[in-house]
């Protein structure tokens, strides 16, 4: 009878202890999935301020759904309205975080890739607000020709106007009601500059646009103070004030519609026109 | 005595079968979501809320496939969700 009762104490003992690691195991893993968890949460965060639900739309919308999965997906039950929270097993969470891994790394691969070959990483040209899916040179060079065929024909309307525009154009853009410039943009100007300064008989046309939002009376005036800006940065770099024409046009000419914060962004711009003079001065 | 005990049967089998919205048909609504908004051009138009409903559709199938079918009931439910999302962003209402 002894006999009996040890050995069922020591089973009880060992069961209990292998219990017990069992449930420190599973804590290390919980532990350590949520260590994991958390640093993709951080990555995806990262991704998104350089622009890849633009980029990457796809990759990051798999990679949050999967993270969404380990977290523990709650839903309104349709039968009884109350919200329920439902686990996953412990093997679909490795599985999961294994995906979530790889569409982070597959955004962040398409966020700092040129996906247009035109030289310039996706991220960066969403923030110069050009189409990073289409490359700028291509158009450019069909606009040179397109360009080319009318300067040819209204070549003589253009002499008597004295100056007319050059291939150079350039924009910058601006944060919603500010008219201050953004460092990023700078390079770009020191460029305009170089360039202003190696050819003396050149001058520049700097128009100023804004977004939708505000009235007309304001944006007009915003966007002529963002045209100033820039005027009075080429003049402390050494640029003549008579080289340089200012136009402000509020609410008009918008690239894109106003309806997304990126396009407003990309509506607020100031752009730059490097005109010669023509023969005919 | 059995026609008795077949009619109870076949009541509670009854009843039960219109006490729940059942899985299948949620993954039904689900794939019938997303197939509405693929034809709808919502992979180019609103590529982020289509391929979330997407993913949360593989999802649901995978849990429902390992009998987990409460998880695979809430990822049906968010991939209809999202697949809806998905329309309105292509039909301009966001």
């Amino acid at each position: 009878m002894r006999r009996i009762l040890l050995t069922f104490l020591t089973a009880g003992v060992v069961s209990t202890g292998l219990a017990a690691q069992d449930q420190q195991k599973i804590n290390l893993f919980e532990k350590q999935l949520q260590q994991d968890v958390k640093m993709l949460t951080e990555k995806i965060q990262k991704l998104y301020s350089l622009h890849v639900k633009e980029c990457a739309p796809s990759e990051i919308a798999k990679a949050e759904a999967f993270i969404d999965a380990i977290d523990g997906l709650s839903y309104i039950n349709p039968d009884t309205g109350q919200i329920e929270r439902t686990e996953i097993k412990p093997i679909d969470k490795i599985l999961y975080k294994n995906k979530a891994k790889k569409y982070i790394s597959l955004a962040r691969e398409k966020v700092y890739s040129d996906q247009d070959g035109d030289g310039i990483p996706c991220y960066q040209e969403i923030e110069q607000g050009t189409n990073p899916f289409e490359s700028e040179k291509k158009v450019s060079k069909a606009e040179t020709k397109r360009e080319k065929t009318t300067q040819q024909k209204t070549a003589v309307k253009e002499k008597k106007e004295g100056y007319q525009p050059l291939k150079l154009h350039a924009r910058i853009h601006f944060d919603f009601d500010k008219y201050n410039i953004k460092k990023d943009y700078l390079p770009y100007l020191n460029v305009i500059t170089r360039y202003l300064k190696a050819h003396d008989e050149l001058k520049i046309k700097i128009v100023g646009y804004t977004d939708s939002i505000g009235s007309k009376e304001y944006n007009d005036r915003l966007a002529r103070k963002r045209a100033e800006t820039i005027k009075k940065y080429l003049i402390d770099h050494g640029i003549s004030p008579d080289r340089i024409e200012i136009i402000g046009k509020g609410k008009e000419d918008y690239l894109f519609d106003n309806d997304t914060s990126l396009n407003r962004f990309t509506n607020r711009r100031a752009e730059f026109f490097v005109m010669e003079p023509t023969e005919g001065k | 005595m059995r026609f008795v005990l077949g009619l109870v049967i076949s009541v509670v089998l009854y009843t039960f079968s219109f006490a729940e919205t059942t899985t299948t048909e949620l993954l039904d609504e689900a794939q019938n979501s997303i197939k509405a908004a693929f034809e709808s051009g919502c992979p180019t138009l609103a590529p982020y809320e289509y391929y979330k409903a997407e993913t949360y559709y593989y999802i649901a199938r995978e849990e429902t496939s390992k009998l987990n079918t409460k998880a695979g009931n809430a990822a049906a439910m968010k991939a209809i969700e999202w697949a809806l999302k998905a329309m309105a962003k292509r039909y301009g209402e966001e």
